[in-house]
């Protein structure tokens, strides 16, 4: 009797074990993702996806379009091809660099202020095809008034910051053609060499130092307030040269320690 | 209950469809989850946060999965994060920002701030973090908040500063080592070195760092990128 019992409990115990192990798995797969207990969230979002973030209206069946917006994509590509197949984008864009810088710039006056990333992806698609009829675009942004901020805290994003990395980006352009001997883009850096915007100027100065040939330093020197030329110092610098940002060496927390399991990347 | 909407891009130059192709293998989202600090914080990651769809990055955790994968394997000698010299933060940035934040929470906030960090081990991510940030940006806000665990800003931004001239929230210097030091060094190795990338992000984090340098400092390092 007492053995009878004793089989009993044993496979009490096993069914209940493998009813445990069912209702874990089916948990694991309802989701993807593992988790513990954790307090309530009081936010819910929506989002709406849109195609891209330009219009195309003057010409929406233009063949162009696709190869703009597949460029623009490949900007964030990532993987060992990642640069090539962005740069055999810009090869197929080239022979119509015309034509896109004219897209381009009509796109980018139809673009709401606030998409700063877009706005500025299309001024990197402009200064990676390097096409002389972008020049006036480049000379109007810069002389275009920064908008006042946007944010109501810009201590870390800056509506401001925002539109001088789009200028600044702009002005790498006038950079590249400058390197490049084109006259037209050097004038250009140096007319906006007191831009109102500290890092426009800075950026200015700094492109012309580095492109304008070896009496560029003299004639920013000559051209700057006294004010300004302390900016002739400022360096442009590789980062294996400067003072280098150095972590604590705390003590980790135990669960913190180097975690076993890092998958490789991708390839 | 707060809630917020977004319109998002499907193709744009975030590289959120790139990074997003991978970050969708379960390998990577049981690796993410479980070291940058989700794991226990499914309820801030639901109700449209991406947690019922974490390969979609439309969605804030697939953003930040891709900001994950991004400061994991940045580095061409991605396994070694040691923080011993002569290593650099694009190596070590991954291991720093684990070490540091435990519990990383998504919400719409208030748009006054894309992130923020509270006590020993808390930062919350605001839908400026997902939707105005390209990828590399993203993880250097990582890095920046995850900084703010050691040392907060001791500063007002200087005259002219796009992040508000003479108000709190900048550092003294490049060599006080804090939140922006961290974040534009980490931009600054990304541009120099940063592998499996194209040199238009590159150019956008130079362009990011050298708004930091120039903004964030009470005085200017005297560099730029």
């Amino acid at each position: 009797m007492e053995a009878l019992q004793f089989i009993l409990i044993i496979i009490s115990i096993i069914l209940g074990l493998i009813a445990l192990a069912l209702f874990l798995k089916s948990r694991r797969t309802d989701s993807k993702l593992p988790d513990g207990p954790s307090p309530t969230n009081d936010s819910s979002l929506k989002i709406q996806v849109v195609a891209h973030p330009f219009n195309f209206s003057d010409d929406p069946g233009n063949p162009l379009n696709d190869q703009i917006v597949e460029a623009v994509n490949r900007m964030g590509a990532t993987g060992k091809d990642a640069e090539e197949k962005f740069q055999n984008c810009l090869e197929r864009l080239k022979p119509n660099a015309d034509k896109v810088t004219v897209i381009l710039l009509k796109e980018y006056t139809g673009m709401p202020e606030q998409q700063y990333l877009d706005r500025w992806s299309v001024v990197q698609l402009l200064i990676d095809l390097k096409h002389p009829s972008s020049l006036p675009f480049f000379d109007k942004l810069l002389q275009t008034p920064i908008p006042p901020e946007r944010f109501s805290d810009p201590s870390f994003t800056s509506s401001v910051g925002e539109e001088v990395i789009i200028r600044t980006t702009a002005v790498e352009g006038l950079v590249r053609m400058t390197k490049e001997n084109n006259d037209a883009a050097a004038q250009l850096l140096l007319q906006h060499i007191t831009h109102e915007n500290f890092s426009v100027k800075r950026a200015c100065i700094q492109g012309y130092l580095e492109a304008g040939g070896n009496n560029a330093r003299e004639r920013l020197e000559k051209l700057l307030n006294e004010n300004d030329r302390y900016i002739l110092n400022i360096k442009r610098q590789d980062v294996r040269n400067i003072s280098q940002p150095k972590a604590n060496r705390t003590t980790p927390r135990a669960k913190l320690n180097d975690k076993p399991g890092m998958p490789p990347p991708f390839s | 209950m707060a809630s917020c909407t977004y319109s998002v891009p499907d193709k744009n130059s975030t590289g959120d469809n790139f990074y997003g192709q991978f970050i969708c293998k379960q390998v990577y989202v049981d690796y993410f989850w479980n070291t940058y600090g989700f794991n226990g914080n499914k309820n801030y990651w639901d109700d449209g946060f991406g947690w019922d769809d974490c390969c979609n990055t439309n969605q804030p955790l697939a953003r930040t999965f891709n900001a994950c994968y991004l400061l994991t394997y940045s580095a061409d000698d991605y396994l070694n994060d040691n923080y011993d010299a002569p290593q650099n933060i694009l190596q070590w940035g991954r291991r720093f920002v684990r070490e540091k934040i435990d519990d990383l929470r998504s919400m719409c906030g208030d748009g006054s701030a894309i992130a923020a960090t509270f006590g020993s081990d808390r930062t919350e991510l605001y839908l400026g973090f997902f939707y105005t940030k390209d990828v590399p940006g993203r993880a250097e806000t990582l890095c920046h908040e995850a900084r703010h665990y050691d040392k907060p800003h001791n500063a007002n931004f200087p005259a002219g500063s796009v992040f508000g001239a003479g108000k709190s929230g900048a550092d003294s210097n490049w060599d006080y080592q804090g939140a922006w030091t961290f974040g534009a060094g980490y931009l600054w190795w990304f541009f120099a070195a940063g592998a499996r990338t194209t040199s238009a992000l590159r150019e956008r984090a130079r362009q990011r760092g050298n708004l930091v340098i120039d903004n964030a400092f009470a005085t200017h390092p005297g560099f730029n990128i």
